[in-house]
């Protein structure tokens, strides 16, 4: 059985919940959970003074769930290692940033620099993202190095920049400069891609049904099916994914860059033909 | 024991541990994946000659197989895990990848593994690269018409090799029939192989020779053409025999594949269905027939 944080205030103040996590909370009895210190603004308050603690008797052992106006609720998962967070609503900016195991799910919007970072683990945005998804985290040089972040929906500028490893899915459109200084890992976006997607690119594979306009620093480089995207299709299928029908046994426009960089990423765009 | 009227003899096949592992080989069409995997199973069928025993081990519906496309199984058996790495690297880099539209995975989930996709991307000469998903490496190396992908590395097991029958018959024709419901009947028991070409062997060997240089000659107690000459192990209205070798990825695999093998062999002209073992001395599975008809 989970525990359930049933948010009230109605405050607008950010409030910074990294520190809940499964791996801190669910060994702790309820009241000195309730005790629990949580910065709101510039204060720092009891847990118990923002939220209601219930039991959730269909979630898993290791599940917390935040509900009620979770909008404010910034770092959810931030860090996180294991267990499982669910959100019942929209969250704030950096969710899942940093994290290196576990599963977090947003059923709502998310914020800015979702999964920003990440290392491992499973986010999941049932909604649309903010800017810089799965992107470097300010003073760091690397984005994403690991994990799988799939967002139903679409994501703002800059999702995935600098990132190293691991999967992005967005099934909707990507913003201005996604996979920007990409330096490897995948990159799915089932609709468009933004302005000079993929700038600086080093290695790494973007891949999209459309580009708003030709990509600076790619060269054309044959039209082919490849293999390995149809192992990450059926692997997102699998998942509940929305993956394109079309795209399974499609060809793909294969465009090898950056000539800026290293010259060895790619951005693959859906062949209707 | 008579089993539709054939004599099973009471004796045991004599098998003995091997280092197993398993591909899934794909492609655009099965066509071609029979095609890759034929040639990744290609001269493997004793273990003396070929340093490895292999056979197709079923097809794979698409949506069983890492990229959706059809798929067939590999079984591979050798005599230790290097062994295997060089059988692999040569059998896949050499028949699986030339192949057209060709795919090849891990098809066994255990925790030795060895490294193949790793050492075969280096065909790429700087110009492949990787994804990893889901804890699995796969390397895309450029070809001519695409990419050949690989996974980085492959899971090995401890199998049996050296199962085997010998169907013995009135006739050529008969046994060679036998022979081949025998093989029908292994082919649809999973994990199991008959690695000869066709799952039939008409040489069965013993060990030694009277020549120093070979290590294997004509097991001549079992040819018929020999009976004047040399002492014979079969009764007079024996004119053929045709061995079948099986190997799994279990004794229970294999023992499951004798017993099918045994049922679909006992057809009318067949007079006797025995069992090759080296009076114990080899192999420490005992397969003894009669037992694993009462399974």
């Amino acid at each position: 059985m989970g525990l359930k944080l049933h948010f009230h205030l109605s405050d607008p103040l950010p409030i910074d919940a990294s520190p809940l996590l499964p791996q801190h909370l669910l060994h702790l009895g309820s009241e000195s959970l309730l005790e629990v210190r949580v910065s709101v603004g510039n204060q720092v308050v009891p847990l118990g003074e923002l939220c209601r603690l219930s039991q959730s008797p269909e979630s898993q052992p290791d599940e917390l769930c935040f509900s009620g106006n979770t909008r404010h609720l910034h770092r959810v998962g931030m860090g996180m290692q294991s267990g499982r967070i669910v959100i019942e609503g929209d969250s704030g900016s950096l969710a899942g940033a940093n994290m290196s195991g576990g599963e977090l799910l947003i059923h709502g919007q998310a914020g800015d620099l979702a999964g920003a970072g990440m290392k491992g683990g499973l986010l999941q945005v049932f909604g649309h993202a903010g800017d810089e998804a799965g992107a470097n985290l300010v003073g760091n040089s690397l984005g994403m190095q690991g994990g799988v972040l799939l967002i139903h929906g679409d994501a703002g500028r800059e999702a995935g920049r600098r990132m190293r490893r691991g999967l992005i899915f967005i099934d909707g459109q990507a913003g201005p400069l996604a996979g920007a200084d990409m330096r490897a890992g995948t990159l799915l976006v089932t609709g468009s891609l933004g302005q000079h997607p993929g700038i600086g690119m080093r290695r790494g594979s973007l891949v999209a049904s459309r580009l708003l306009e030709p990509p600076l620093g790619f060269l054309p480089a044959g039209v082919a099916s490849f293999i390995w995207l149809r192992i990450y299709l059926k692997w997102l299928a699998e998942r509940g994914c929305a993956v394109p029908e079309t795209w399974r046994e499609a060809n793909f426009h294969r465009l090898a860059g950056s000539t800026a960089e290293i010259n060895k990423g790619e951005i693959l765009i859906y062949d209707p033909n | 024991m008579y089993l539709n009227h054939v004599r099973i003899e009471d004796t045991f096949a004599e098998a003995f541990p091997m280092c197993a592992a398993r591909l899934v080989v794909t492609a655009d069409c099965e066509e071609w994946a029979i095609i890759a995997a034929r040639a990744a199973a290609g001269l493997a069928h004793s273990i003396v000659g070929c340093n490895c025993e292999a056979d197709l081990a079923g097809s794979i519906a698409p949506a069983q197989t890492p990229d959706g496309r059809p798929g067939v199984a590999v079984l591979l058996l050798t005599t230790s895990k290097e062994a295997m790495q060089q059988e692999l690297l040569k059998r896949i880099g050499q028949g699986v990848l030339p192949t057209p539209t060709s795919a090849c995975y891990n098809g066994l989930d255990f925790t030795e593994t060895i490294a193949v996709g790793g050492k075969i991307r280096y065909f790429g000469d700087g110009y492949q690269s990787s994804k990893f998903l889901d804890g699995r490496r796969f390397w895309r190396i450029p070809v001519a018409d695409g990419e050949f992908v690989v996974e980085e590395s492959f899971g090995v097991t401890q199998g049996v090799g050296g199962g085997n029958l010998l169907i013995q018959a009135a006739s050529q024709s008969i046994a060679l029939e036998a022979a081949q419901a025998a093989v029908a009947a292994i082919r649809n028991t999973p994990n199991a192989i008959a690695p000869f070409p066709g799952g039939v062997c008409r040489s069965p060997s013993k060990i030694g020779s009277r020549y120093k240089t070979v290590i294997a000659s004509t097991n001549h107690p079992f040819c018929p053409t020999l009976r004047a000459q040399a002492e014979s192990q079969l009764e007079p209205a024996v004119q053929a025999v045709y061995e079948i070798v099986i190997n799994g990825l279990s004794e229970s695999a294999v023992r499951q594949a004798m017993k099918a093998a045994m049922i679909a062999a006992c057809l009318p002209g067949v007079i006797a269905i025995t069992a090759g073992n080296y009076g114990g001395k080899l192999g420490p599975y005992h397969l003894h027939l009669h037992q694993i008809l009462t399974e």
